[in-house]
C-alpha cells in the first residue's frame, strides 16, 4: 500500500510520532494534542486516552493522525509532494485521513493559496477544515471535500471544493464575516497575547495562583487545557465591533482539576493580534 | 372505499413488470445507501420486530453526527424506502438571560472535530462503537455508539374471543458525544421499528461557572441560601432535515390547520362537543412557520403511494411554544427552503458565497419549495436547578418525524389484524366462527332462506361443487334494479372484494346478502348519488365458483345484483389480491410457499415502479 503521507524528503507526521512504538501495540489515540505556537507549547484539548485495536503491522494513513496546522513544519501543505489516497472512499463515506492529506497538498499549490497570509504573517492561507462536500448536490458519485482556510491577509474565508477522484480543485469562494471556529495553533496564540496583555496577565495569574497554591502561570504552563470559541458581535459599544469581519476568539482556560479561569471578560482580536476587554 | 381504481391498476403494473424483474432479483440489488458509502460509514440494521433501517453516518466538523440516504424498510416490504436525503444539526444557540453571553457552538466552537469525544464503555453498554477520523490532531477515535434498544409497548389491543395482540418495540439508536465548554452534548437518532425517527440533542456536563449574578429574576439560586444566582439561559437546537420521500423527485410540504367550526354536537357526553374542521394547504414557498395549537405540517411524495393508495409522506412533531422568539435566528419552529449546497448552518452560515447568513436570509426570496429542506427550532429555557450541578443530569430536546401513510397498515402489524382495513362495519372477524352450528348433523340439511349457513366446509377445499342454480331467488318485491360492479371478477378464498352499487335513493339503508348460502354481509347507507361501496372479506370457506351479490334497498326496494367467482388461487389471482390489499399475508397463507416468490417480486416491482427515473445516485 501506498503511504501518500509523509511525503519523501520530510519527516514523519509529528502528531502519529513516537505513538505507534510497535505496530502491534495498540495505538493510543486522543492524547494531548502538541501546538506550536509563536514562542510557546501548550496542551490544548486534552482528551481521555483511548486505545483501538491496530489490525495491521504498519499505521494505516487512511486512519493515522496528520499535521493539524497549515503552519506546522511537517503540513501537508508545506510537503513537496502527497500521493493520491490508497483508495478513495465512496461518496458518502466518512472522512480518510490520507484524503485529508491530499486535498490539503493540493489546495497549497492553487494560486488561491500562495496569495492569502497566515495567523503567524506567513505566507499562505491558514487551514481550518475539511468536511465532505454535501454529495446530495451531484450524481456522478465522485468523491468530493470542502475545505476551509482563513486568510489573514485579507480576512477573509476561503474554502475549497476538491474532487478527490479526479484530483482537482473544482470551486474556489471567498467570503467576508464568517468565523468558524478557531484551530489548536489559533488557541495557542490568543492564549499567548492574553497572557502577554498586562491586564489580562495580572488577572490570570493571580487566579490561576489562588487555585495552585501560589503556582506562577506562564505560557510554558501546560497544566491547562485551552479551547476557543470565535467571537462574533454586531455590538458596538466595547470596542470589539470590528469582530466578525476581523477574526476574533474567545478562549476557555481549564485547569487540571476542573476550574475554569475567568477568560469571559476578554476576547483576542486574531486579526490584530490585540486584546479586548469585554466586559 | 376509494381505493378500488388505484389498487387495480396497481395490481396491472405488477402484472406488466413484477414477472419481468424477476430474474433481476431483489437479492442482487444494490439499494441507494448502499450504493453512497461502505464499510464502517454504512448502518444497515434489522430490528427484532423485523422492519430494517440503513444510512450512511459520518462526522462534520462543525455539525458533529451527520446521517446520510436514510431508509426505512417495513417488515412486509422487499426493499428500502428513503426517508431523509441528509439530517444534521444545524445550530446550537446558547444567549444567557443577563444578555451578556451568547453561544452558536456549531459554528464558532463546533460539535464534531476535536470537540468530539471517544466512546467509552459507559457510554455504549450494549451498542457497537465504531470509529471515524475526526480531527488532524488525533486522527480516528472511537467516535459512535450504534445498538439496538428497546422502546417499550409497540401496540396492544385485546380482542375478545380473539386474541391480545400485543408486541413489545425497539430502536436503532446512534449517538455521539461532543464536549463544547462545560458542557458535553449527546447527539441522539432514535429510528423506531415502525417508521418513527427521534431526533435529540442531550446536554450534561456543568452550568457555565462564568454565569453568576445577583440580580435575582435572571437566574436560580445554587448553593446554600439565596446568594449565588446561575444565570438561566437557552439552548436552541436547529437540525437541518433533508427530505427524499421514496427518492422524491419533488415532494410538497403540506400544513394541517385544525379549527373549531362554531358548531357543537350534542350527543357527547356535554352536549357541546366542538366540530372540528381540518384543512389541508400547501405550504408553497420558502419561510418559517410557528406551530400553533391545532396546526401541524408535513412533507409529502405525492408520486409515491401506498397500497390504500394514500400519499406517503413524514409528519414534524415539535413542541410548541418553546421557541426563542426573540431573536430573528431564532424566531420560528420550523422554517421551510429549498435545498442548496451553500445553506448549511441556520446561522453564522459558514460557506463564504452566503456567509455568515442564516434561515432568515436564506428565505428572503421567497423561492417555490421542491426539494424542501425543514430547519427545525427546539427551544429549551434552562431555569437551573439545584439538581443541575456537577454532573448535570442530562436534560433533552428534540422532535419527532412521524410517518403518515407510508405504509397501508401498521408496518408491524399482527397477522390475525390485517383484515382490518378501514371501516369493517358489517365484517365478521375471520379469526373465530362467524356462527356455530345449530343443526344436530342428524337433521336433514333443509335450510330455509334467510337463515345463516348451517352447512360449513371445514376446509376452503374444492371439496363442495358451485351451486349456481337458483335455489334462492331474489326478493322479485324490487321493481327497479340497480347495478353492482366489483373490485375484480375473480377471487381467492381469504381475499377481499370490493363492491360498488349504485341506483339506490340517497340516504337510505341497503343490505347486502350473498348467495346460494345466504351470507348477510351487512347494512350499507347509500350516499348522495345513491351509490353503495364496500368491501368485504371472502369466507375462507366458501365454495369455488360462482356467487351472487344481492343488494337490496330497504326504502326503495330497488335490487341490485351481480356475480362473481370464487377461484384457487392462481398466480394472476395473487397478483390482484396483492394489488388489491397490499401485502396481504392473510392471502399469501392461503396459498402456499410457492407464491411467496412472486410476492416478493411484486414487493420489488413496487420498489422498482417507484424508483425508476429518480435519478439514484450509483457509485
Ligand atoms: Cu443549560
Amino acid at each position: 500500500m501506498k503511504l501518500p503521507f509523509p511525503p519523501p524528503g520530510s519527516d514523519a507526521g509529528e502528531a502519529g510520532e513516537g505513538r505507534t512504538p510497535s505496530g502491534r501495540a495498540p495505538r493510543v489515540l486522543g492524547i494531548a494534542s502538541i501546538a506550536t505556537s509563536a514562542s510557546a507549547v501548550i496542551v490544548l484539548a486534552v482528551a481521555s486516552q483511548v486505545a483501538v485495536h491496530a489490525t495491521s503491522d504498519e499505521p494505516d494513513p487512511a486512519s493515522a493522525p496528520i499535521a493539524a496546522e497549515s503552519t506546522d513544519e511537517h503540513a501537508p501543505e508545506k510537503a513537496d509532494a502527497v500521493a493520491p489516497p490508497a483508495a478513495i472512499p465512496a461518496a458518502y463515506d466518512q472522512l480518510a485521513g490520507d484524503e485529508v492529506s491530499y486535498v490539503r497538498f493540493l489546495v497549497s499549490r492553487s494560486a488561491d493559496f500562495a496569495a492569502g497570509g497566515d495567523l503567524f504573517g506567513g505566507a499562505g492561507l491558514q487551514y481550518l477544515s475539511t468536511d465532505v462536500a454535501d454529495p446530495s448536490f451531484h450524481t456522478d458519485g465522485q468523491r468530493r471535500l470542502s475545505l476551509l482556510y482563513y486568510d489573514y491577509a485579507s480576512n477573509e474565508l476561503v474554502s475549497f471544493v476538491v474532487n478527490v477522484t479526479a484530483g482537482t480543485i473544482e470551486e474556489v469562494q471567498r467570503g467576508s464575516g464568517s468565523q468558524p471556529a478557531p484551530t489548536d495553533a489559533e488557541t495557542g496564540l490568543a492564549w499567548d497575547l492574553l497572557l502577554a496583555d498586562g491586564a489580562a496577565g495580572a488577572e490570570l495569574g493571580a487566579e490561576y495562583a489562588a487555585l495552585t497554591g501560589g503556582a506562577a502561570l506562564t505560557p510554558e504552563t501546560d497544566t491547562l487545557e485551552l479551547s476557543a470559541h470565535s467571537f462574533t458581535t454586531d455590538a458596538a459599544s466595547f470596542g470589539a465591533e470590528s469582530c466578525g469581519v476581523e477574526r476574533c476568539v474567545q478562549l476557555l482556560a481549564q485547569v487540571s482539576g476542573g476550574a475554569f479561569l475567568t477568560t469571559s471578560t476578554y476576547v483576542v482580536n486574531l486579526s490584530t493580534k490585540t486584546v479586548l476587554p469585554v466586559s | 372505499m376509494l381505493k378500488r381504481f388505484g389498487s387495480l391498476a396497481l395490481a396491472g403494473a405488477v402484472m406488466a413488470g413484477g414477472l419481468l424483474l424477476v430474474p433481476a432479483g431483489a437479492a442482487s440489488a444494490q439499494s441507494v445507501t448502499e450504493a453512497s458509502c461502505s464499510g464502517d460509514s454504512l448502518v444497515k440494521e434489522t430490528l427484532t420486530a423485523g422492519s430494517s433501517w440503513e444510512m450512511c453516518w459520518r462526522i462534520d466538523t462543525y455539525r458533529g453526527l451527520v446521517l446520510d440516504k436514510v431508509a426505512y424498510q417495513p417488515r412486509d416490504e422487499a426493499a428500502p424506502m428513503m426517508v431523509l436525503d441528509s439530517i444534521a444539526l444545524a445550530q446550537l444557540n446558547v444567549p444567557y438571560d443577563t444578555g451578556a453571553t451568547e453561544y452558536n457552538d456549531v459554528t464558532t466552537y463546533q460539535v464534531g472535530g476535536r470537540r468530539l469525544q471517544a466512546i467509552t464503555d459507559v457510554d455504549c453498554p450494549t451498542g457497537e462503537v465504531r470509529s471515524a477520523w475526526t480531527d488532524a490532531a488525533r486522527g480516528e477515535i472511537p467516535a459512535i455508539c450504534i445498538g439496538e434498544e428497546d422502546s417499550g409497548l409497540a401496540y396492544r389491543t385485546n380482542i375478545t374471543n380473539d386474541a391480545l395482540y400485543a408486541a413489545q418495540g425497539s430502536d436503532l439508536v446512534l449517538h455521539t458525544v461532543s464536549r463544547i465548554g462545560w458542557y458535553e452534548y449527546q447527539t441522539e437518532y432514535r429510528f423506531h421499528d415502525d417508521g418513527e425517527v427521534s431526533v435529540r440533542l442531550g446536554a450534561t456536563g456543568d452550568l457555565s461557572p462564568n454565569d453568576y449574578t445577583n440580580v435575582i429574576n435572571q437566574g436560580w439560586p445554587l448553593g446554600e441560601g439565596d446568594t449565588d444566582f446561575a444565570v438561566n439561559h437557552y439552548h436552541s437546537a436547529f437540525w437541518r432535515v433533508d427530505f427524499g420521500i421514496d427518492g422524491a423527485e419533488s415532494q410538497v410540504v403540506e400544513k394541517f390547520d385544525t379549527d373549531p367550526t362554531g358548531e357543537v354536537g350534542t350527543t357527547g357526553d356535554t352536549g357541546r362537543t366542538p366540530i372540528l374542521d381540518t384543512q389541508l394547504t400547501t405550504v408553497d414557498t420558502e419561510g418559517k412557520v410557528f406551530v400553533e395549537n391545532r396546526e401541524a405540517y408535513r412533507v409529502v411524495n405525492p408520486d409515491s403511494i401506498n397500497a390504500d393508495g394514500h400519499a406517503r409522506s413524514y409528519e414534524i412533531i415539535v413542541d410548541r411554544d418553546q421557541a426563542y422568539n426573540l431573536n430573528p435566528e431564532t424566531d420560528y419552529d420550523i422554517a421551510f427552503t429549498s435545498a442548496k449546497p451553500d445553506e448549511v448552518h441556520a446561522s453564522y452560515n459558514l460557506i463564504p458565497q452566503k456567509a455568515n447568513q442564516g434561515v432568515s436570509d436564506y428565505i428572503a426570496d421567497g423561492e417555490s419549495l421542491e426539494d424542501p429542506v425543514a430547519w427545525v427550532n427546539v427551544g429549551f429555557h434552562h431555569i437551573n436547578r439545584d439538581e443541575d450541578q456537577s454532573p448535570m443530569p442530562i436534560h433533552w430536546q428534540g422532535f419527532t418525524l412521524y410517518p403518515r401513510d407510508v405504509t397501508a397498515q401498521n408496518p408491524l402489524i399482527p397477522e390475525g389484524r390485517k383484515w382490518v382495513n378501514g371501516d369493517m362495519r358489517g365484517v365478521p372477524n375471520p379469526n373465530i366462527p362467524t356462527t356455530p352450528p345449530t343443526t344436530p348433523p342428524t337433521t336433514p340439511p333443509t335450510t330455509p332462506p334467510g337463515t345463516p349457513p348451517a352447512t360449513t366446509p371445514p376446509t376452503g377445499g374444492p371439496t363442495t361443487p358451485p351451486a349456481d342454480g337458483p335455489a334462492t331467488p331474489p326478493t322479485d318485491g324490487g321493481t327497479a334494479t340497480g347495478t353492482v360492479e366489483f373490485g375484480s371478477n375473480e377471487v381467492t378464498p381469504g381475499g377481499t372484494q370490493s363492491v360498488t352499487a349504485s341506483g339506490f335513493t340517497p340516504g337510505e339503508s341497503v343490505g347486502a346478502v350473498l348467495h346460494s348460502d345466504p351470507i348477510d354481509l351487512g347494512t350499507y347507507v347509500a350516499d348522495e348519488n345513491g351509490d353503495v361501496e364496500f368491501q368485504f372479506l371472502v369466507p375462507t370457506d366458501l365454495p369455488l365458483g360462482e356467487h351472487r351479490l344481492v343488494l337490496t334497498g330497504q326504502t326503495s326496494a330497488v335490487t341490485a345484483e351481480g356475480t362473481f367467482t370464487v377461484a384457487a388461487a392462481t398466480a394472476a389471482s395473487i397478483f390482484t389480491q396483492l394489488g388489491t390489499t397490499g401485502s396481504n399475508a392473510n392471502v399469501l397463507a392461503t396459498v402456499g410457499a410457492t407464491l411467496l416468490l412472486l410476492g416478493a417480486a411484486l414487493g420489488f416491482a413496487g420498489w422498482y415502479r417507484r424508483h425508476r427515473g429518480s435519478g439514484a445516485v450509483l457509485a
